[in-house]
């Protein structure tokens, strides 16, 4: 089961985030902005990482997402992404995801509801506390 | 159908598919209303899709907008007083010179320096000259017109631009904003500190620019201290600049 799966690690550039798979664990973790110059491209492999870890390992999945600014198309690929994992969940596999957002900013906790609006799988808006 | 792969722009083999059974005869209407129901649920889907990107996408947008904007401010701002400051109104004194010159109407500049600052600050201690500053600020910008501009140009000095404002207006504006700072001295919690400002006082003059009419104003403004503070000093006129004068332009040589 998950045999040879490795865990996905990509570190964080200017205009895209850390993303940190781990196998193990059953965690995929998004950090940072995404405005990669090629979105399908930079979102391939970790949509890649997500099938295989559905269509191989047992154990659940969750998605912790900690994005400040997304573009276009990485807004499309992330959806792609949830999109997969509610088909899992469909199949009545255990995926969650939790979405951190900034609270002093109001439009932060909009835009995660808009993305949450059409998915049944657990998905927990989450304030970030502010250190200090 | 893949629910994952919904907005993948290009999906052939369904076109395909719609093609081959819309020209095989033996598929009846059932077996191509069954494909064309699914195409059709399938674009609805990419329609709610594409709405939801644009919105979320839109958000961020002004996001991005709104921290520009805050940004520009606060690169505009100086933070001690919540004045402009000298880029802002550097700007601000290229765009009304222009103006002033395309309609010809006067324009004046202050230059208030607050006296004695460095003892406030040696006396009792760096917070109580951050609040005199921030004091003055509040007094001046009171005793201006909504159209003035007053601005924190350096350590302790304040530059008021008067547009539409001919010399002897200014003159009077600048009395009035030294009388209303020696009348208002800052009331601290176990002591009031009065304090005054010595005024330069200066009208721009065709043909003159920003940095010569800057060193005018602000020579006048150091005569003032010079002559023993809380005071105001008129700028003498600029020298005069000889102009050429084009043959036939006599409007230009009665300026």
């Amino acid at each position: 089961m998950g045999a040879g799966m490795e865990d996905l690690n990509l570190a964080r550039t200017q205009s895209s985030p850390e993303v940190r798979g781990c196998v193990a664990e059953g965690r995929l973790l998004f950090s940072g902005e995404s405005y990669p110059e090629n979105s399908l491209a930079f979102y391939r492999p970790i949509q890649a990482w997500v099938s295989r870890y559905l269509a191989e390992c047992a154990g659940p999945l969750r998605l912790e997402i900690r994005m400040t600014y997304l573009n276009t198309s990485s807004i499309k690929c992330m959806m792609d992404l949830l999109d997969a994992l509610e088909a899992a969940h469909g199949q009545g596999r255990e995926v969650a995801l939790a979405w951190y957002y900034d609270p002093e900013n109001d439009r932060a906790l909009e835009l995660a509801e808009e993305f949450k609006e059409d998915y049944t799988l657990p998905f927990d808006l989450v304030p970030i506390r502010q250190e200090g | 159908m893949d629910a994952s792969r919904i907005l993948d722009t290009e999906d052939p083999k369904a076109l395909q598919r719609l093609e081959a059974l819309l020209s095989n005869p033996a598929v009846d209407a059932a077996g191509v209303r069954g494909e064309v129901d699914w195409l059709v649920h399938r674009h609805l889907a990419l329609v709610r899709r594409l709405g939801k990107i644009t919105r979320i996408s839109d958000g961020y947008q002004v996001q991005i907008k709104e921290a520009n904007l805050s940004l520009k401010e606060a690169s505009n701002t100086d933070p001690l007083t919540g004045l402009p400051n000298r880029r802002a109104m550097l700007a601000r004194l290229k765009a009304e010179m222009g103006r002033s010159l395309r309609g010809r109407r006067p324009l004046a500049l202050l230059m208030a320096d607050v006296d004695r600052f460095k003892r406030f600050n040696d006396t009792y201690g760096h917070d109580v000259g951050d609040r005199v500053l921030h004091h003055l600020g509040d007094i001046l910008r009171g005793a201006l017109r909504s159209y003035d501009t007053l601005a924190r140009w350096g350590g302790e000095e304040f530059l008021i631009l008067l547009p539409e404002t001919e010399l002897d207006a200014a003159l009077g504006v600048a009395e009035k904003l030294r009388e209303r700072v020696r009348r208002h001295p800052l009331v601290l919690e176990e002591r009031s500190l009065a304090t005054s400002v010595s005024l330069g006082v200066a009208v721009h003059h065709r043909g003159e620019k920003l940095s010569a009419l800057l060193r005018r104003v602000d020579r006048a403004m150091y005569e003032a201290k010079g002559l023993g503070r809380d005071r105001v000093i008129v700028a003498p006129p600029p020298p005069a600049v000889p102009r050429p004068v084009p043959a036939g332009a006599m409007e230009t040589a009665f300026d």
